[in-house]
């Protein structure tokens, strides 16, 4: 298939020189707004389940570049994870917390708070962040290099206050 | 007012919320109630869960949603992200903060840097210790009290037992074995137990191949784990007893020489004093040792020998000044006696040195010679007196005249000169013999000398000249 919009890096341009003035920041609304006309726009042509796998798999190769281009390959999980509470912090992405992990097993339980996808939206009685779920799935198989499955175990959108999701390493 | 339903249905809740073991039961006609079901299972579910947050459970799974149950997820998510924290940062991982939970953060980030600076400091104070541990150029080791397993040990002491890594398996090998005699193991910890240290303990211990040395050892208790051992510092002294035997020994010999000898054998240090005097002083001037050890210099010679050898002494000691060897002093002594009289003695004084070659003090011989003295009196009376008539003879004679010619040269003084002669003497020795004419001879000295002042000298210039 010829492509046309093939992701790279480099198409997020150079911010500083395009947006002299307003600055590398926009508001949330704005990427909300983006990203929950996408989905209703996908889910028309394609369907509930095909736009989740859509956002999963646009998460992954979020999650990867992301990786390749703002984290530091390191072996150490504790160093890891502190590198991606930082950078997450910087970009106001959420706050990232760990609250178990066994890499042996290949298993992890996460939690994103303050999330810039769906934290304040109102209750749907659905869990919502499949981008974040593939986005997260691909950092942790760019960090170990296994293949990782990752689910939103509760999320704003269902009630909760805060986003947890459980990971677990495809072959451990 | 509230029909009697919705008070039951209260009394419920109430009870739900508040009573350890629920009684109250709902009224039948509302239990099947889609909304009092929901508020019924949510109320049971944070009943559950705060129970099993307030037991500190964890991994109790929050089945359900809402605000409430949110925010009890969220505050169990924050907790299980401190518990993961708390691991890491057990497992020497410091890095780890927490932040966005208030006041909390700060408290914990701070124990956090706290406890970092601390493993710090203690690794840098371990590591530190264990530096001069292996360095002490003595063998260290540290014993658990009880047993004395091996716990640590340092190169000296390798090299000193002759033990390799091998042989010295850290948790099993025994320090006891090494002991020669058991009671000294057993008088270091009690030692040990009453004071809390050692110091300079001698004991015998082996080595690898069953070589036995002599040790000092210093100790300390010091806790390990809650456990008491001890740090030991030993000494070894092998050599340094061979050394010293074969001193005592070399020194006793010396001893045994310097207090038999005739000759009075003394050292004296740089300040003038006596620091030994043999025995036989006591032979030579009557004082004994001790009185003669704190005699002044001018108690121990008479004034002419004492400036003899003051000044002999004192180029001695400007030649070791001038980076020279000590000059040995050799002279004629008169020393004072306890019975008033004065003895000669010969003196050699040469000079001894420390191992690093400083002057550090004299040792002398002094050798009566009393007797020597008198055969050389009588020796230079003898030269110088007539045999017959016992006045000077013509040696004497000529001595004196030089003198006097230099004495007069000097004093531009004159002096006299009788010379006199016996006329007709021959006829004395041919008409009375030979023997009276010695006689005259004797008899004219003795009325010479009877008649001439005390200065005055009387000698035979030869044959029947005077």
């Amino acid at each position: 298939m010829e492509r046309k919009y093939e992701f790279s890096w480099d198409l997020l341009g150079d911010i500083g020189a395009g947006r002299p003035n307003l600055g590398n920041v926009t508001r949330v609304e704005v990427y909300r707004l983006m990203q929950f006309t996408f989905r209703d726009i996908i889910e028309k042509h394609v369907g509930v389940q095909e736009t989740d796998e859509i956002f999963y798999e646009a998460g992954k190769l979020a999650g990867s570049a992301f990786y390749q281009h703002m984290i530091t390959k390191n072996d150490d999980l504790n160093n890891f994870v502190n590198q991606l509470k930082a950078v997450m912090r910087e970009l106001g992405m959420g706050i990232l917390r760990v609250e178990q992990a066994d890499m042996e097993k290949g298993e992890l339980t996460l939690t994103v708070s303050e999330d810039l996808d769906c934290s304040g939206l109102p209750e749907q009685g659905y869990e919502i962040c499949t981008y974040d779920e593939g986005f997260i799935s691909a950092l942790l198989e760019n960090f170990s290099g296994k293949p990782f499955i990752v689910k939103e175990i509760d999320c704003w959108c269902t009630g909760d206050r805060t986003c947890r999701f459980s990971a677990k390493a495809v072959n451990p | 007012m509230i029909n009697k339903d919705a008070q039951s249905i209260l009394e419920y809740f109430k009870s739900l919320l508040n009573d350890l073991r629920v009684r109250a039961v709902p009224p039948e006609n509302i239990s099947d109630d889609d909304t009092f079901l929901e508020v019924e299972q949510t109320i049971k579910t944070i009943r559950a869960a705060s129970a099993a947050l307030g037991n500190g459970n964890l991994s109790h799974d929050i089945k359900g949603k809402g605000y409430v149950l949110g925010a009890m997820k969220s505050l169990q998510a924050s907790l299980r992200n401190l518990t993961w924290i708390t691991k890491t940062i057990a497992s020497g991982d410091f890095s780890q903060r927490v932040h966005f939970l208030g006041d909390f953060s700060d408290a914990f980030n701070s124990m956090a840097e706290k406890l970092e600076s601390s493993i710090h400091e203690l690794e840098e104070a371990r590591s530190h210790f264990e530096m001069v541990f292996q360095t002490i150029p003595d063998a260290t080791v540290i014993t658990k009290i009880a047993d004395g397993t091996l716990m640590a040990y340092n190169r000296a002491f390798m090299e000193a037992t002759k033990f390799s890594d091998d042989d010295l398996t850290v948790g099993s090998f025994n320090i006891c074995d090494l002991y020669i005699e058991r009671s000294q193991r057993e008088t270091f910890i009690k030692k040990l137990e009453t004071d809390g240290f050692v110091e300079n303990l001698e004991f015998s211990f082996y080595g690898k191949e069953n070589d036995k040395h002599i040790g000092l050892v210093s100790s300390k208790i010091i806790i390990i784990e809650g456990i008491p051992h001890t740090l030991s510092v030993i000494r070894d002294i092998t050599e340094l007893k061979v050394i010293e035997a074969k001193l005592k020994q070399s020194e006793e010999r010396h001893r045994l020489l310097a207090d038999n000898a005739e000759d009075v054998i003394w050292t004296m240090d740089l300040e003038g004093r006596f620091s030994y005097i043999s025995p036989s002083v006591e032979k030579l001037r009557g004082y004994t040792v001790e009185e003669v050890m704190v005699q002044s210099q001018e108690e121990v010679l008479c004034p002419e020998s004492l400036i003899h050898m003051q000044e002999g002494l004192a180029r001695a000691i400007r030649s070791v000044q001038n980076d020279l060897p000590f000059q040995v002093f050799r002279g004629e002594l008169e020393q004072p006696c306890k019975d008033g009289t004065t003895v000669w003695t010969e003196a050699t004084v040469s000079g001894i040195y420390s191992e690093d070659g400083r002057f550090i003090g004299m040792l002398g011989v002094s050798r009566d010679i009393s007797e020597r003295k008198l055969m050389e009196e009588e020796i230079r009376r003898l030269s110088i007196t007539d045999k017959l008539t016992q006045s000077f003879n013509r040696l004497k004679l000529d001595e004196t005249l030089e003198q006097q010619f230099e004495w007069s040269k000097t004093n531009l003084s004159s002096f006299s000169i009788i010379i006199l002669d016996i006329d007709h003497f021959k006829l004395v020795n041919d008409t009375y013999g030979h023997q009276v004419g010695d006689r005259v001879l004797i008899e004219l000295v003795a009325v010479l000398n009877e008649n001439v002042r005390s200065l005055d000298v009387v000698g035979r210039w030869g044959g029947k000249s005077f």
